[in-house]
């Protein structure tokens, strides 16, 4: 059993391996602006336990440095984070019988930790809720390991390897693919790269991840509805 | 201090309710199946957006700002169709895309 459970975590690990290239330098960058933003490095691992959310967590160093309120800073993260509403939607089934690990992988669900969970699936003899239980805090630990050094470090080192963190833009390349090759049908792919268009060529670059997430999600329902290319 | 604690706790918990919504609205029962069929669809179009976010959306290709990325992402999807080994792509890629940045860049 117990070397079960150990080969349980090690199939996870390798399938973080990529967020763990992507997250260790975006959190050292992460790190050395939240320093730099004024506050002291112990919010870098207080934020990633906290928040544990990459795009907000940048967000709220900005908001921290343009002195906004409290208040301010809550809707701003609500509307960034709102995409992760979908993300729920659409691991209702998978999550349903899971027990003891359900609510931490509720608050962990991450871009990339959705990206892998919807993706990967365990290997054989894994137990599925310990496979996704331990992805979610591979991921966190990167995350939060990656901050907590580029907060103590702050400018004292140059990190010489530039270009490291497209990994997660390579990860989530292989991801469509895969996507691409399960989906068999191009609505939901078209539907979501118009979204995405649309908030970019009317200017609302910032709002294109979350506005882009919640049309191309919403349309998967009208494609059920309508039986497109079924 | 109490600001930055009241202001990193509310970030937490509106974060914290974005992500338990939907298991809190469906929280009785599963919703019916023609919504979990639409449901099935979603991870895609999550990843479309994903990807096409994370690349510059822009067109003046000559631009290495522009063309590096889109260079090793192309490159990613190639390896991986070939190969059909994450590792292998995602890094391969990385790699192609770093010394792209290092010759071109």
């Amino acid at each position: 059993m117990i070397s079960l459970k150990k080969a349980t975590s090690f199939q996870a690990f390798k399938a973080t391996i990529p967020v763990l290239f992507g997250y260790v330098p975006i959190g050292m960058a992460y790190g050395f602006l939240l320093v730099k933003t004024g506050l002291e490095w112990y919010w870098a691992p207080l934020m990633c336990i906290f928040i544990f959310a990459g795009a907000a967590q940048f967000l709220a160093l900005s908001l921290f440095a343009q002195q906004k309120s409290v208040a301010e800073m809550a809707v701003a993260v609500f509307l960034i984070n709102s995409r992760h509403m979908v993300y729920g939607i659409s691991l209702l089934e998978r999550f349903s019988v899971f027990k003891w690990a359900k609510p931490y992988l509720i608050y962990g669900l991450t871009d990339e930790t959705y990206a892998l969970l919807t993706s990967v699936n365990p290997p054989k003899g894994c137990n599925h809720e310990r496979f996704d239980f331990w992805i979610t805090l591979f991921n966190q630990s990167y995350w939060t390991l990656g901050s907590t050094i580029g907060a103590l470090l702050g400018s004292v080192i140059m990190w010489d390897a530039p270009g490291l963190d497209f990994a997660l833009t390579a990860l989530f390349v292989v991801l469509l693919v895969e996507q691409i090759k399960a989906i068999q049908r191009p609505g939901p792919f078209l539907a979501a790269a118009a979204g995405v268009l649309l908030f970019n060529l009317t200017g609302f670059h910032e709002q294109a991840l979350t506005g882009g997430i919640v049309l191309g999600s919403a349309s998967c329902f009208f494609m059920v509805e309508r039986g497109v290319n079924e | 201090m109490n600001k930055i604690f009241l202001a990193v706790a509310a970030m937490g918990l509106v974060t914290l309710l974005t992500r338990a919504f939907p298991f809190i609205l469906f929280s009785k029962k599963l919703p019916p199946e023609i919504f979990l069929k639409g449901a099935r669809l979603i991870p895609g179009a999550v990843m479309a957006v994903l990807v096409l976010t994370s690349l510059p959306l822009k067109l003046n290709i000559t631009d290495n700002g522009v063309y590096i990325p889109w260079t090793a992402a192309a490159a990613v999807a190639a390896i991986h169709l070939k190969f059909k080994n994450p590792l292998m792509s995602i890094f391969g890629g990385t790699a192609i895309y770093m010394a792209m940045l290092k010759y071109l860049g």
